[in-house]
């Protein structure tokens, strides 16, 4: 069943994609062909115009594919669990853990292909279309670089976390965006209203208690940095160990808020579902 | 017994949509759930059909409390469409194919030919009304034991509802039974076995139909004007 909701996920909002997709193919073809010309025209001022605007274009375009998967799905989700589409969804012979988990998994698989998409269309207009495969394939090598550089000063680590938290963040934050429309849906009137409220009150509640943690993390660190004010330089050890400190306690800290609001999402719809 | 609840109550916040409703429904009959707007009719569907939790009392059907096992055997058509607007009818019937074992393609496409709906037109540029009989087609296309149908008739065109009375008749099965919510009580008072009369989230009245004609000399849709008088 959980399959069946993802093909229907993605079938929901293949469309819109392909329509940002295809423009922005477009106008990195367009930037391709401005770009060679530039330089076929000698620098004509017109033609350098025109490929200043296709790159301000593009660039909106950019922002607006990876913007626009956040705009979807939380559209997707209010339209499908919250309005009344929900009618229909929240009557089906599946879970409720598996309504909010296919449209997390829809998330990754749009934000993953807006990020080939991104990568490809910026390959084709600087002229080297396979720049993030030939990236990907170098990516060892440029680890092997950067062991011998920071080797041993906790560079692997902070890498890893940088990883994890590249991972997880599009669940951390849908997961959010899903527990704000769950407690929106409680309300009787201005449900949309309550959620963009309940957002903002959640977001001011995580800030509160992740500045708290942080106090108790950075504690060492400015201790070492007030008593070691006469020294020029802080040694990259102690800069990676604070940052990778930050880090597990950033990730540790989003995991454990981010599974509370999914537990309390998933609760919400099943035993509290109010679609009046 | 194929429903079965016991001091069922709803409310939302000092509101009583439903008070302590006793209630059995037997497999194989057709019941009218009536009563004015706001006696609790739409709410005691949506329990029923999962959209809602109570807030005390139990609902069973078939023995089981509502959940994900009833859900596979409720058939429910609320009174709003819910279909989702970038889907066309094929993909509408794909859905419910996917996820109901008891949902029939063939019937589907059948009672949709006959209604003269493509299965390529898409849902966003159907009429509401055209898009009701959709919804209606795909509730009924099920093989299921028990149908909810809240105002399955109250959007349509007086013509499409004796068809949708026709469709309601002869896609269920024996074994199964029919709910229909609806203000429109003569048009459905000949296919009626049974009739409940709500009020005020209160059970007024469970009778049959012929029970109502013998015991009060009178057809549903007076004893209703009667009880119902403002």
């Amino acid at each position: 069943m959980l399959r069946k909701l993802i093909k229907y996920e993605i079938l929901a909002d293949y469309k819109k994609y392909g329509v940002m997709f295809a423009a922005m193919l477009m106008v990195s073809f367009l930037l391709l062909f401005f770009d060679k010309m530039t330089s076929w025209v000698n620098n004509n001022t017109f033609v350098k115009l025109i490929f200043m605007v296709l790159s301000a274009v593009f660039g909106i375009l950019v922002v607006l594919v990876c913007g626009m998967v956040l705009v979807f799905a939380t559209n997707r989700f209010y339209k499908n669990l919250v309005r009344d589409e929900g009618y229909l969804m929240h009557t089906l012979p599946v879970p409720t853990w598996k309504l909010i988990v296919s449209k997390l998994i829809a998330v990754y698989i749009w934000s993953a292909l807006a990020v080939v998409a991104v990568g490809i269309c910026s390959g084709i207009a600087f002229g080297e279309p396979l720049w993030l495969f030939r990236m990907i394939e170098e990516f060892p090598e440029f680890i092997e670089e950067s062991r011998e550089v920071f080797g041993g000063k906790g560079f692997e680590t902070f890498l890893i976390n940088m990883i994890i938290m590249t991972v997880l963040s599009p669940a951390m934050i849908m997961v959010q965006i899903y527990f704000s429309l769950a407690l929106g849906n409680l309300f009787n009137r201005h449900k949309l209203g309550m959620s963009v409220l309940m957002y903002f009150a959640t977001y001011i509640g995580e800030q509160i208690l992740s500045s708290i943690g942080m106090m108790f993390i950075s504690s060492d660190m400015v201790k070492f940095v007030l008593e070691s004010q006469n020294d020029s330089t802080i040694p990259d050890d102690k800069i990676f160990g604070f940052i990778n400190e930050t880090f597990v306690f950033t990730i540790i800290f989003s995991v454990v808020i981010s599974v509370g609001y999914y537990i309390a999402s998933e609760r919400i719809f099943a035993k509290k579902l109010n679609l009046e | 017994m194929l429903v079965e609840c016991k001091n069922l109550c709803k409310s939302y916040g000092s509101k009583i949509a439903l008070n302590n409703i006793n209630l059995n429904i037997e497999r194989g009959r057709i019941i009218g759930l009536l009563g004015p707007n706001g006696s609790g009719k739409t709410t005691l569907i949506k329990i029923l059909s999962g959209i809602l939790t109570s807030s005390s009392g139990e609902a069973l059907i078939s023995d089981k409390p509502i959940g994900v096992e009833t859900k596979k055997i409720v058939s429910y058509l609320p009174e709003r469409t819910y279909l989702s607007e970038w889907m066309t009818v094929k993909q509408a019937v794909d859905f419910f194919k996917d996820f109901y074992s008891d949902f029939s393609e063939e019937t589907a496409y059948d009672m949709l030919e006959r209604l003269d709906i493509k299965p390529a037109d898409s849902l966003k540029t159907m009429s509401k009304g055209t898009k009701e009989k959709v919804q209606l087609i795909l509730v009924m296309s099920r093989q299921a034991e028990l149908y909810l149908l809240d105002e399955p008739i109250g959007g349509v065109d007086p013509a499409a509802r004796d068809y949708i009375l026709k469709t309601i008749l002869t896609n269920y099965n024996e074994n199964a039974s029919v709910v229909i919510s609806t203000h429109l009580i003569s048009d459905v008072e000949n296919v009626l076995d049974e009739v409940i009369f709500l009020k005020y989230g209160c059970l007024m009245l469970h009778k049959s139909v012929d029970e109502i004609r013998e015991e009060n000399g009178k057809s549903v849709d007076a004893l209703f004007r009667e009880v119902f008088a403002c």
